[in-house]
């Protein structure tokens, strides 16, 4: 069974947020993004599913344009205090949310080392992990290797 | 493998610590095994446990599909860490499947960042065999009388050569009734020249000296 059938529709978006730019891109993307995600016939609720896992992912789309280029790690950090008690962005189901906070933030995490991925981002690196497996999310780039090493516990 | 009894704190804590980093028991995606661990426990985790407080809040949210999940219920101890069995008690050695093994890439990805990090090691290690111990020396050299030739006091002084020695900078400095002295630094590798050495041979210059102090000595 595979829980997220994306791979006909998410490229769609991809190609979307790539063309928008990164974070700092303030032309009202978040709009277009989930039009666009309501357009993926495969997939249901990739807004939400409830009107408070809407309102989430709104808001986290948002959030992302308020951080400027370079506060990637302020971001991060938000995110990481979001993660503490769920999975994913919204609760427990899999959002658009996730798909572009995702984008956005995986050169940022490429550059971070070992220590600062298992003291400082455990949460965040385990979304990230767990997010760069879901199918369709990262089809031609490489995943990143997360490791947990008993020396930073 | 196995948590341990997870109806007790301490397989709580390694359910805990194994999902630090996952957000399932097993692969990316509810199966089976979430449902297995999360059966056995006796309620939800305490709050301490917060990644297992989540993975328990998350699990829950799927109820209603329980049935329809993939994979296939095996018993508890199967899952989990590899080498978390102690506080099991039963070594269930016969199953060979590592269920969390990782693919080749990440692996390979593994090993490259394990021979980058040796290899940084070596080198941080290399550069510290380099810092030698060294002393900035300054010499007093004394002749016999006011008629003795300092140039040439200097000249004999500059060639006691030896591996570690490198001669500095030389001033005269007169000490009264005409009779001046010399005074000469010079940089030393601790392990290779001793001061009993420079003043040997320096007072090995009879004709010239009459004697030679140690002025300053400073670590550099």
């Amino acid at each position: 069974m595979d829980v997220h059938p994306l791979k006909d529709d998410l490229p769609v978006i991809l190609h979307f947020i790539d063309k928008a730019g990164p974070i700092n891109s303030t032309d009202g993307p978040s709009t277009t993004i989930i039009k666009l995600a309501e357009f993926c016939p495969n997939f249901i609720n990739l807004n939400g599913k409830t009107a408070l896992n809407r309102a989430v992912v709104w808001e986290w789309l948002e959030k992302r344009l308020s951080f400027e280029n370079g506060s990637a790690k302020k971001l991060c950090k938000s995110i990481e205090e979001r993660l503490q008690g769920q999975v994913y962005i919204a609760g427990n189901d899999f959002t658009i949310a996730d798909v572009v906070l995702f984008h956005c933030l995986k050169p940022y995490f490429c550059d971070l080392t070992h220590s600062e991925r298992q003291t400082q981002f455990v949460n965040s690196c385990r979304w990230f992990e767990h997010i760069q497996h879901t199918s369709g999310i990262m089809e031609d780039s490489k995943k990143i290797a997360f490791l947990k090493n008993n020396i930073y516990v | 493998m196995g948590f341990g009894n997870i109806k007790i704190a301490s397989g709580v804590e390694s359910l805990n610590n194994f999902l630090e980093d996952k957000s399932y028991i097993d692969g990316y995606v509810p199966s089976q095994a979430d449902v297995a661990i999360f059966e056995a426990m006796a309620g939800a985790p305490a709050d301490k446990f917060a990644h297992a407080f989540r993975w328990y809040n998350h699990i829950n949210s799927y109820k209603s599909q329980f049935e329809s999940l993939p994979g296939i219920k095996k018993p508890i101890d199967q899952y989990g860490p590899a080498s978390a069995s102690a506080a099991n008690g039963d070594a269930s050695d016969d199953d060979d499947v590592d269920l969390f093994g990782s693919d080749s890439e990440e692996d390979e990805e593994a090993e490259k960042i394990r021979a980058e990090r040796l290899v940084a090691y070596q080198e941080r290690k290399s550069k510290k065999k380099v810092i030698i111990a060294k002393s900035n020396i300054i010499l007093d050299v004394k002749p016999w009388d006011d008629e003795t030739d300092m140039k040439e006091l200097e000249r004999l002084t500059r060639t006691v050569e030896t591996d570690g020695l490198l001669w500095g900078a030389s001033k005269l400095v007169a000490v009264g009734y005409g009779i001046q002295k010399l005074q000469i630094s010079c940089v030393v590798e601790d392990d290779k020249v001793s001061t009993d050495f420079l003043e040997e041979s320096i007072t090995g210059f009879e004709d010239f000296v009459q004697s030679v102090d140690i002025a300053a000595f400073n670590k550099v």
